[in-house]
């Protein structure tokens, strides 16, 4: 019987050890050597690992990646829990607003990435035609979205609202934040009917009720959605690349850690430089989801514990 | 009830016939040169003697189409070959055994990552379409079949070639490539704007100060003083923004790749004109008016629908204007860089390459493809066909790397400006890529510290000499370190031909 099941989970197996567990390895084994994929490796020790530390472009990519993932992660989650608490209402048409909020999620990566370069577009998009009526009006300049390298505020100097590509990026990843509301909705749905009668008798208001009651008992499904927003955030690769022709541009402004990753392995010749890089990058994520379940342990509820 | 629906319907119907009935002609339409060559059925394929060639070329569309009525020109000489008893053509079309060959043309994107990986992974195509600037990787690390011994028993000689195309397929004394299609970048002008300002439409800017003072005329903008038209900006279409100190006579690095020359005079008078103009129009004006243009393959082209009135682009322009505007009146002449004169004008060639991937089934097959594209008619035969390169390069509406063509290459060819683009290839300030191995991030670092230059220009530490200075000093440690590699891997033997 039991052979009978290792022959049912031998083609996954299979396809785990070859697809998956080898390259993880041997990309650990080629991180500590010099390979160009074109050449058979040469042991080089820590040497990619300290170059790494020295790059000031692995740096700015460093840099850009944690900020992207500050810049997208926070909003997307308070918007995806502000987008579930409005779902979980009880008002007409609530199915329609379910499915126009997951709709954008289904919207494959190339195609909204497009449709956004069209609306950041600083000349002609759609948010600049909102935006810059209102701020001639008061003699300044819209902001040039992808085109600008700086991050966002305002320039006394030359009357400018500055809104830069990195922003730009964050700003799209929030077009796809309906499947973490949809998980959120699930959860808020899932919260005891008597523990709102409860919190009703002790005359709590509709934001107590959220922080006391809704919160704590969504928290476990927050920990999930921070955890793959960390993963995710930090692997972004395909926007960045779609929207800037491969480049990171401008300068460097929207270069990520998977960018230099890629570039590094197929256009360099660096394939042993690049596993390094995607090591440091996979260390950083582990500790970082290690920190989310620490910080988690001490504020998530599970019932039951 | 129904009426209303189906009327609207018929509508639809009628108005969307009548878009398609009017529809300008594809590129395909107006520029393939019509050759329709046997294209062999599943059937005749399956004949085991055949030798099958895998071919993995970048170009799709009319450019695609271009090189695939090469290859059937090919193949349909091999067919003919095998019944026939002229040597010189059973030698040239069938393998060393006497066997038809069989080219089958892929278009793969990225395809030098692909030929690279495949390389590695023991089963490469026969025939890889790269560009120039990956030949000295190819080379370098042997992902490529050293051409030599093919080329002195077959030809083709260099001279034949203008040397700068030429000189893109040889790598360290050996030639590991040859050119397929090529290009040298010329400065297009719009002579309905040049009118339109009071310019003369038949004489384009000759100096860079002319240039300016054109730019100046030139450009309009709107009552809220936005930018709605410029005569020049250095960002459209922005494909060569690594190469502005080429312009100005400047190298990116000395002849043997090892030193990089980044932050030389000529550099920094190119970036310092680049500032000025930043500075004249305004950088984020400029940025916002680059982001409203359209798409190169577009009616909505930023020279095509008159936003930009001079533009600096290649041979293919025309091809395009040809189509999405073609009452467009244009003109050609050399960018008016001060790297070159009036005899010898500045320009940037690049290359499109044919390589032989190291480890491929077919060596002795492929080579035989290879020639055949890299062959033509006799120029001074009135009566020569258009073979081989000629195909292919007509159906691209481009030039070829030879010097000389057919009659009937000029006759059917397109462009009216032809001529200035092989000019430019003859020049003495041509300039082509550099060939080293680290080009791919060098090229992209020039264009960042471009990117940074317009953006920052106007802030202390961000100036033409600081920008390139701090480029020149990144770069040159991780071009060291990859020169001692290269060396490293030359001593222990891991090296080539």
């Amino acid at each position: 019987m039991k052979a009978r099941a290792w022959v049912f989970v031998a083609p996954w197996a299979a396809g785990l050890a070859v697809f998956t567990l080898f390259p993880f390895v041997s990309s650990l084994y080629y991180s500590f050597t010099d390979y160009s994929v074109l050449r058979p490796p040469t042991p080089a020790g820590l040497a990619n690992y300290g170059e790494l530390a020295a790059d000031p472009i692995f740096r700015r990519a460093l840099g850009n990646t944690f900020l992207y993932a500050a810049m997208a992660l926070v909003p997307g989650i308070l918007m995806a829990l502000g987008l579930a608490k409005l779902l979980n209402a009880r008002v007409r048409g609530t199915s329609f607003y379910r499915a126009a909020i997951y709709i954008p999620h289904l919207v494959p990566t190339v195609a909204s990435a497009i449709l956004w370069m069209w609306m950041l577009n600083a000349d002609s998009g759609l948010i600049n035609s909102i935006l810059r009526p209102l701020l001639e009006t008061v003699g300044w300049k819209p902001p040039t979205f992808l085109g600008d390298e700086r991050l966002a505020g305002l320039d006394f100097g030359r009357r400018e609202v500055i809104f830069g590509a990195l922003p730009s990026l964050a700003l799209m990843s929030l077009w796809g934040c309906g499947q973490m509301a949809i998980i959120y909705l699930a959860k808020f749905q899932e919260v005891p009917q008597e523990l709102y009668e409860a919190a009703e008798l002790d005359g709590a208001g509709p934001l107590s009720v959220f922080l006391h009651v809704e919160l704590p008992q969504i928290s476990p499904v927050i920990l999930f959605n921070v955890v793959m927003g960390i993963i995710g955030t930090f692997q972004i690769f395909a926007e960045p690349f779609i929207l800037t022709n491969g480049d990171g541009g401008p300068n460097y402004a929207t270069y990520l850690v998977p960018m230099f990753i890629y570039q590094n392995a197929f256009e360099y010749q660096r394939m042993g430089y690049a596993c390094a890089a995607a090591w440091l990058l996979f260390g950083l994520i582990a500790l970082l989801t290690l920190a989310a379940f620490r910080i988690g342990q001490k504020r998530v509820y599970y019932a039951g514990e | 009830m129904k009426t209303p629906y189906v009327l609207v319907l018929a509508l639809f119907v009628l108005a969307a016939v009548a878009v398609l009935r009017d529809r300008p002609p594809s590129i395909e339409e107006t520029v393939r040169a019509g050759y329709q060559f046997h294209r062999a059925s599943a059937d005749d394929l399956t004949d085991g003697s055949i030798v099958h060639l895998t071919y993995w070329e970048k170009w799709n569309n009319f450019e695609g189409e271009a090189m695939q009525a090469c290859v059937d020109a090919f193949n349909e000489h091999s067919r003919a070959a095998l019944n026939s008893t002229d040597p010189e053509a059973r030698r040239r079309f069938l393998s060393p055994e006497g066997r038809r060959i069989y080219v089958h043309l892929l278009s793969t994107t990225q395809v030098n990552q692909k030929a690279k990986l495949a390389v590695s992974g023991g089963l490469p195509p026969d025939v890889a379409g790269l560009w120039s600037r990956d030949v000295p990787v190819f080379a370098q690390y042997n992902a490529a079949t050293p051409l030599d011994e093919f080329l002195k028993r077959d030809g083709p000689a260099p001279p034949e070639y203008q040397p700068c195309y030429w000189e893109m397929c040889v790598y360290e004394g050996h030639v590991w490539a040859l050119p397929t299609s090529p290009s040298t970048v010329a400065m297009y002008w719009n002579k309905d704007l040049f009118r339109e300002a009071g310019l003369d439409p038949d004489r384009p800017p000759r100096t860079l100060e002319e240039l300016d003072a054109y730019n100046r005329k030139l450009t309009r903008r709107d009552e809220s003083g936005r930018l709605a038209r410029m005569g020049f900006h250095p960002s459209e279409p922005g494909w060569w923004n690594y190469g502005w100190g080429n312009w100005f006579g400047g190298a990116h690095a000395t002849p043997d790749g090892r030193t990089l020359l980044l932050d030389s005079k000529e550099w920094v008078a190119a970036y310092t004109w680049l500032n000025k103009l930043a500075e004249d129009y305004g950088r984020s004006e400029m940025r916002t008016f680059k982001s409203g243009l359209g798409t190169f393959d577009s009616p909505q082209n930023a020279f095509i629908s008159g936003k930009v009135a001079i533009v600096l682009q290649g041979v293919w322009m025309a091809n395009y204007i040809r189509v999405y505007k073609p009452s467009m009146q244009w003109g050609v002449a050399p960018f008016p860089g001060p790297g070159g004169d009036a005899q010898d004008p500045v320009c940037l060639a690049q290359a499109d390459v044919l390589v032989i991937p190291r480890g491929c089934k077919h060596p002795e097959e492929a080579w035989r493809f290879v020639r055949y594209v890299n062959s033509r008619g006799d120029p001074k035969d009135p009566d020569a066909p258009v073979e081989g390169m000629e195909i292919l390069c007509l159906g691209q509406g481009k030039h070829t790397p030879f010097r000389g063509m057919t009659e009937a290459f000029q006759r059917k060819h397109p462009h009216e400006d032809l001529g200035w683009f092989i000019k430019l290839g003859e020049s003495k300030h041509v300039y082509i890529e550099p060939m080293m191995p680290m080009w791919e991030e060098i090229r992209r670092s020039c264009a960042a510290s471009y990117d940074e230059l317009m953006s920052k220009g106007d802030q202390p530490g961000y100036g033409p000499q600081e920008v390139l200075t701090r480029l020149k000093n990144r770069l040159q440690p991780k071009l060291d370190q990859e020169w001692e590699r290269i060396d490293r891997a030359r001593k222990a033997g891991g090296h080539r031909p």
